[in-house]
């Protein structure tokens, strides 16, 4: 420590300025410096936004989460889970529901049913696009995107504005249940939400289907 | 004859380059106080002012707030720097190319190239070290980049504490984009907590700044080592990210943030820093006054011959 302090203080033991090509040696050491510091700030950034977690659920296809998403808990979901670091005052989120297939329930039909629900249970909801896909092993599914508006503070008692929040809801049967896995984000927010959302969805193998 | 010229020519110019500006400490203290003085009147003298105000005069008053630091400690720096200051234009230019670069820069390459909102925040090692390699290094390469390639070879840049009056004025341009980004994309702050926000920046950048700055100065004048200046910017980005992980960590998991803790946080780290450089150019200085003299008599040939026998070790290498 005290040489390094000796070093800080005194580099030279003489009192002759650096010719110019010290100073330029010096110059390209700090210039590499910094790309090294910055391509292992990109490497961190790459490294934290595709880190992801296993999630193993009874009866459910096993699906993956970004690592530094937290489980939490909800009344009548398989698995819920958020983002911690999210920049809006809604954190991203994903959730996963499974119920078994009714009597002559076919995935359309359930899709259908999974609508009305969502419009009931969220404030504005408009489905703006649904997309046939496939998922896992080439079974049929559809990923349905949609609006809504959510006041995620107000419980809190916080005078935040409500917040637009899109969602994509993945629906699929397996082993005779409907599942649909569920994300959503502050609309704002969409955009970078996409690649922690693409860590779900890629560890279901979600397709487009072929027309 | 000519040795003796030479040698007093020489004495001079190590003299200038280790010249102590007791002035410019001075102004450094009486900025930190007066930093805090600023705050003071906005938290506790007046707390409401600008209550009444709103969306383009409440912008536009928070802009005027976030130009207040810098430009109390320019002014600073002249007023009692005065015994041989820096030129005011040249100290100016320096902060303005700060405030440009920063402007052209930051955002750019932290949201467009790095898109730090993303990902820092989601665990403690990624805001850590996307703190310090990416924060910290895009920020004090900004000052680092301004005063090498600016100043750092104009033949004002004379004195070893050059390094630091010129690195703290980038640091304030670096300051002064962060406070009106921050300014601007609130449509406008509480004056109140502004002003502590707007100080803290403004202490932290002109910290960090300094601390780089004082290594800039050395490699103006002495014979550095390969390692020594990419050394000084990894100690001031390291400090850089170090103290916006802490700000942001004090205040996590919280509802609200305390903003007196990040204004004490940042006094304390201002005053160690300052004091540090302080300390070590007053250090430095010594030394090359020492080697100086020493080389100054070893080349007078009456002191030679006085002296009669062989230099010592260290003035050998001399």
């Amino acid at each position: 420590m005290s040489a390094l302090l000796d070093a800080i203080r005194k580099p030279s033991v003489t009192n002759q300025p650096p010719t110019s090509r010290e100073i330029m040696r010096s110059d390209l050491a700090t210039v590499a410096l910094i790309i090294i510091a910055l391509l292992l700030g990109l490497a961190v950034r790459n490294g934290t936004l595709n880190a992801s977690k296993k999630v193993e659920l009874d009866g459910l296809p096993p699906l993956a989460i970004p690592a530094h998403w937290m489980p939490g808990t909800a009344d009548n979901l398989a698995f819920y889970a958020r983002s911690g670091g999210s920049p809006s005052i809604f954190d991203s989120e994903m959730a996963v529901f499974s119920r078994p297939l009714r009597n002559e329930e076919t995935l359309i039909s359930a899709r259908t049913a999974w609508g009305v629900r969502r419009g009931q249970d969220l404030e504005r909801y408009r489905e703006l696009v649904a997309d046939p896909v496939t998922v896992l092993d080439g079974q049929p599914g559809a990923l349905v995107t949609y609006a809504y508006v959510a006041d995620p503070t107000r419980l809190a008692g916080a005078g935040s504005p409500p917040v637009v929040v899109q969602g994509q809801d993945l629906l699929f049967v397996h082993d005779n249940n409907l599942v649909v896995v569920s994300v959503a984000a502050d609309v704002a927010a969409w955009d970078s939400a996409q690649k922690e959302f693409d860590i779900i969805f890629r560890s279901l193998r979600l397709q487009e289907a072929e027309q | 004859m000519q040795v003796s010229y030479t040698a007093d020519n020489e004495l001079d110019r190590l003299e200038k380059v280790a010249h102590n500006r007791r002035g410019l400490w001075f102004a450094v203290i009486i900025a930190l106080a007066g930093l805090l003085a600023f705050v003071a009147v906005f938290n506790l003298i007046f707390p409401n002012f600008g209550a009444g105000l709103d969306g383009a005069p409440l912008i536009g008053l928070g802009l005027v707030f976030a130009l207040i630091p810098a430009g109390f400690w320019l002014l600073l720096f002249y007023r009692l720097d005065r015994l041989d200051p820096e030129p005011k234009r040249m100290v100016f230019n320096i902060f303005l190319l700060g405030v440009f670069v920063t402007a052209a820069l930051h955002a750019p390459i932290l949201d467009g190239v790095f898109a730090v909102n993303e990902w820092l925040y989601a665990n403690w090692w990624s805001q850590l070290l996307g703190s310090i390699l990416v924060i910290g290094f895009v920020e004090q390469l900004i000052v680092w980049g301004i005063v090498r390639y600016a100043i750092f070879s104009h033949p004002e840049f004379d004195e070893r504490v050059d390094g630091v009056i010129y690195a703290i004025a980038a640091g304030l341009g670096v300051a002064t984009v962060l406070n009106f980004q921050y300014v601007l994309s609130r449509g406008g702050v509480d004056l109140s907590i502004g002003s502590i926000r707007m100080v803290v920046t403004a202490m932290a950048q002109a910290s960090f700044a300094g601390v780089l700055g004082y290594f800039i100065g050395q490699a103006r004048f002495e014979r550095t080592p390969i390692y020594y200046m990419p050394l000084g910017l990894t100690i001031s980005a390291t400090i850089n990210g170090l103290f916006a992980y802490l700000l942001d960590r004090t205040s996590a998991g919280a509802l609200t943030s305390y903003p007196w803790t990040d204004l004490l946080l940042a006094a304390a780290v201002a005053a160690v820093s300052m004091a540090v450089v302080f300390w070590l150019i007053a250090r430095a200085n010594e030394e090359t006054l020492r080697l100086a003299k020493a080389q100054f008599t070893a080349l007078t040939p009456e002191s030679s011959a006085a002296a009669g026998a062989a230099p010592s070790a260290e003035e050998g290498n001399v």
